[in-house]
């Protein structure tokens, strides 16, 4: 890969350098790139993942100004950049660095330089994290350590031996190690121990080494026994220096053949691991530390693709692009000696697969080597569950797009979920609910009395049905729901929790709530109309006697006011009459005037008794059935002497008889009034009177037609009015009398008929009466 | 010689029908006191009694009732002549009367009135 990546950097067309940003970005190793000068140009995302760092706090720096540095480190590091640039390559180190986070991690480095036209432009530095793999190491090599001092002086062999191979020193262990007199091997030559030439030949080779480098080395060797047994031993040499020189070699041997055995066990079960490799039905592949596949097995054909073509390729050609980022951080975790388990998208020649796959580190004395990947075609179960979550997105859509919103709780009451609609109805999201009980939502009281509810129902496990409760929106307005839900039982019959919907009530209940208050306002209003009913039936009895009276008074002074009335009428006629003797004209005419407003007089004063007993209701009817025509005659004949002596005419047009009933002398009252009228205001033309009788539907219409002066407009519609006196008629000598229209409209009224009046100036009046033909007695 | 009684109250208008009826040669005897009205009418030959309504002591509906209930003078014509046209309208015995007239009256129709009932 490194060569690779300088050559990239050398061909560097536009293709070529976005392929190796991508693996750059992609390597499993932290990777960082420095310029002559020292400066940091690039560094990947491993690197970043590695040091906790963000690419800001590393690009642009010089290496020794890294944060990730520690201190003591950075002068070794400056000799190791000049002599690189210098162009001496260092091989694989180990070194620490310090994580953002200020963990102090162990690491492998890799150092590499990039030239160009044979000149080097740069270096790069390929950093792995193998703290996990150095601890794992560093508890071998302590447990190690305590095994061989638990072991010593029982079964272990000491010895010396010279530069040269000779023995100069043996511990009595090795009587029971291999049969031998210690006394008598002193001296000899090494050589006869070894059951083969061959590793014979390398511990003398590993003296010579140790000589030279003054440092401790072990080898394992086949041991020949005195009898001739050969076994495994393993030795461990420790250089003795004096003065600078080595002058013998301190060893430890030790009995290994059970180790040994282990170990070709292992042989066999990896004989036996590849059998399975080779025939297993799931994809297997083994890649190196650089995510380089080393093999693969034949399964790999029923993905339409060749063990040939992938074997020295990376994993990721097999992986499509959206699954890099997923699978380089696993391949991290292998590195640190974990497992990784997940799905991934696999490119295959029928098109993209969803595969799992299972990865595990391949380790070897404790260091991991390589990594095993396990892959299975759950393209069919991908498809299911697809379907499955497409179900699940069709419930979710659904409940969203309810005008309710569905809810889960846990056994303490805790919201596990609820649909998107609650983000409408209380304004907070869905995750905002996860964790947080109903009853954070509501207003204390409420939430206290709705608590009590829901811990009574749980109780008893029981449905919760139609539970009203008020909460707050995040905006704080109240919100009425509607709750609804069943318990969550498990297979040991205990409640898990609830599941139900909420109802937006808002609305309903705000309109309840108006309407009761509107029901409460209205009784309310009923008292008051009930206690003013009570106060105006009071006020009318007393009105009513009031009114009683005021009747017996009226009448009382009516009847007071006639009986002088009657004498002043009576004597002033006596007189007029001449009965007590003669008179002269003047005389004569001036008792005329004092007869006629007697008259007057006493004609006001009936008509106020009777207007006031319209008025209060005292006024009395007496209906019976009588033909109309039969009243008008009888009125006619009373006016016929005065018409007669006016050279007047009144005509009544029979055609049939109408039957009606009526308060005979009301209705007399009624013609009598209106006849009267048109004689006091006939005009200088002879007077006529029309009268007609006509049915029109349920009424009978009576037409009185005069050819009088008639009304003016103007007054006509005061007619009704009391006291009312058109203006023609104080012209007359005689004052007209507007109670008299009053009082027939009061008759024709109690008989449920209607009155009009109609006329024109100097042509004359027509009052048009209607009484129904059908009338109830009163 | 017809006899009228004239049962009223107010002696000015006793008078004055006395003056009226007397001038067309009709004897007037006249009383305030409505308890005796049933005994003069027995004891005079009364032709016609021309009765007040508002009477003290006893109205003129009870004389009315009275004379109407005696064997002796129940066919003797009775004309009211009152201001209180309300009581007559609103009783029924009352209106069997002969005649009503209200006061005032004209002169003139009380002779007239009057020369029609007695015949």
């Amino acid at each position: 890969m490194n060569g690779k990546s300088s050559h990239q950097i050398k061909s560097s067309p536009h293709e070529l350098e976005d392929k190796f940003l991508r693996i750059f970005e992609c390597a499993p190793d932290g990777i960082i790139i420095v310029n002559l000068k020292g400066k940091v140009e690039l560094c990947n995302q491993a690197f970043i993942d590695l040091t906790g760092y963000s690419k800001k706090d590393i690009v642009g720096r010089h290496f020794s100004k890294l944060p990730t540095i520690i201190r003591r480190d950075i002068l070794n590091y400056v000799r190791l950049f000049k002599s690189l640039i210098k162009g001496k390559i260092k091989k694989p180190f180990e070194f620490k660095w310090r994580r953002k986070d200020g963990a102090i991690r162990f690491g492998e480095i890799r150092i590499n330089l990039i030239k160009k036209d044979k000149k080097v432009i740069g270096v790069q530095a390929f950093l792995r994290d193998i703290t996990e793999r150095k601890k794992t190491e560093e508890e071998l090599f302590s447990s190690k350590e305590n095994y061989k001092l638990l072991t010593e002086g029982l079964q272990d062999v000491i010895f010396r031996v010279s530069t040269k191979g000779v023995l100069e020193y043996i511990s009595p262990a090795i009587k029971e190690f291999g049969g031998y007199t210690p006394e008598k091997e002193v001296g000899n030559f090494i050589a006869k121990y070894f059951a083969t030439k061959k590793e014979f030949l390398y511990a003398l080779q590993l003296i010579k080494k140790i000589t030279i480098d003054k440092k401790k080395a072990s080898i394992q060797f086949l041991y020949k026994s005195k009898k001739g047994e050969p076994f495994y031993v393993e030795v461990t040499a420790k250089p003795v220096i004096k003065g600078g020189k080595v002058i013998t070699l301190q060893c430890v041997m030790r009995d290994i053949s059970e180790h040994k055995k282990s170990e070709e066990m292992l042989k066999e079960s990896e004989e036996r691991y590849r059998t399975l490799f080779h025939t297993a039905g799931e994809v297997v592949i083994q890649s190196d530390l650089t995510g380089k596949i080393i093999d693969v097995n034949k399964a790999v054909e029923e993905y339409g693709l060749q063990r040939d073509e992938l074997i020295g390729k990376t994993l990721f050609y097999f992986l499509t692009r959206e699954s890099w980022p997923q699978a380089k951080r696993d391949f991290l975790e292998q590195l640190r000696g974990k497992s990784t388990e997940g799905e991934t998208q696999v490119r295959t020649p029928g098109g993209v697969k969803t595969a799992y796959y299972k990865d595990s580190p391949i380790i070897k004395n404790g260091k991991v080597v390589g990594v095993l990947t396990i892959i299975r075609d759950i393209t069919e179960r991908k498809k299911i569950e697809l379907n499955l979550m497409e179900s699940e997105k069709r419930f979710r859509d659904i409940s969203n797009s309810m005008a309710d919103w569905i809810w889960e709780v846990d056994k303490s009451g805790k919201y596990t979920f609820a649909s998107g609609k609650v983000k409408q109805i209380l304004g907070y999201a869905s995750e905002e609910l996860i964790g947080k009980k109903p009853f954070d939502f509501m207003p204390k009281s409420e939430a206290q009395r709705v608590k009590e509810i829901f811990t009574r129902i749980a109780k008893e496990k029981g449905p919760l049905i139609d539970i009203e409760n008020w909460n707050l929106t995040k905006n704080g307005k109240r919100v009425c729901l509607l709750t609804n839900g069943f318990p969550i039982i498990d297979d040991k019959g205990s409640l898990v929790g609830y599941r139900g919907v909420d109802k937006d009530i808002t609305e309903r209940k705000m309109a309840e709530e108006a309407l009761k208050k509107k029901h409460r306002d209205l009784m309310e209003k009923e008292k008051e109309i009930i206690s003013v009913n009570r106060q105006l039936e009071k006020l009318n009895e007393e009105l009513m006697r009031q009114d009683t009276l005021k009747d017996t008074f009226l009448s009382n002074i009516s009847h007071e006011l006639r009986t002088p009335l009657t004498s002043i009428r009576t004597y002033n006629q006596l007189i007029y009459d001449q009965v007590f003797g003669p008179i002269n004209k003047k005389q004569k005419e001036s008792l005329k005037i004092t007869l006629e407003s007697a008259d007057y007089l006493t004609e006001l004063i009936s008509n106020l008794l009777e207007i006031s007993r319209f008025e209060v209701g005292k006024m009395k009817m007496h209906f019976s059935r009588e033909n109309i025509i039969a009243v008008v005659n009888e009125v006619i004949k009373e006016f016929q002497p005065r018409v007669e002596e006016i050279n007047g005419n009144i005509l009544v047009h029979k055609k049939r008889s109408y039957m009606l009933n009526i308060d005979k002398t009301r209705i007399k009252q009624v013609y009598r009034n209106v006849i009267e009228n048109s004689i006091k205001y006939r005009s200088k033309r002879p007077l006529r009177i029309e009268i007609r009788h006509s049915k029109i539907k349920n009424f009978v219409k009576i037409q009185i037609r005069d050819n009088g002066i008639g009304i003016s407009k103007r007054n006509i519609k005061h007619l009704f009015n009391k006291f009312y006196q058109a203006e023609q008629a104080m012209t007359e000598k005689r004052g007209g009398v507007g109670l008299g229209l009053s009082i027939i409209k009061h008759i024709i009224e109690a008989h449920k008929g209607t009155i009009m009046i109609d006329s024109k100036l100097g042509k004359g009046t027509t009052v048009t009466i209607c009484l129904p033909i059908k009338q109830n007695r009163q | 010689m017809k006899k009228v009684l004239v049962v009223e109250d107010s002696i000015y208008i006793t008078r004055a029908i006395k003056i009226i009826l007397e001038k067309e040669g009709i004897s007037v005897l006249s009383t305030s006191d409505g308890s005796k009205v049933v005994e003069i009418v027995r004891n005079k030959g009364i032709d016609l009694v021309i009765l007040d309504l508002m009477m003290p002591g006893v109205s003129g509906k009870d004389v009315f009732k009275m004379l109407k209930a005696d064997q002796d003078t129940k066919n003797v014509p009775v004309l009211i002549l009152s201001a209180r046209i309300d009581y007559y309208l609103n009783d029924e015995e009352l209106k069997t009367c002969d005649k009503f007239m209200t006061k005032p009256f004209d002169n003139k129709e009380l002779v007239q009135e009057v020369k029609k009932l007695i015949g």
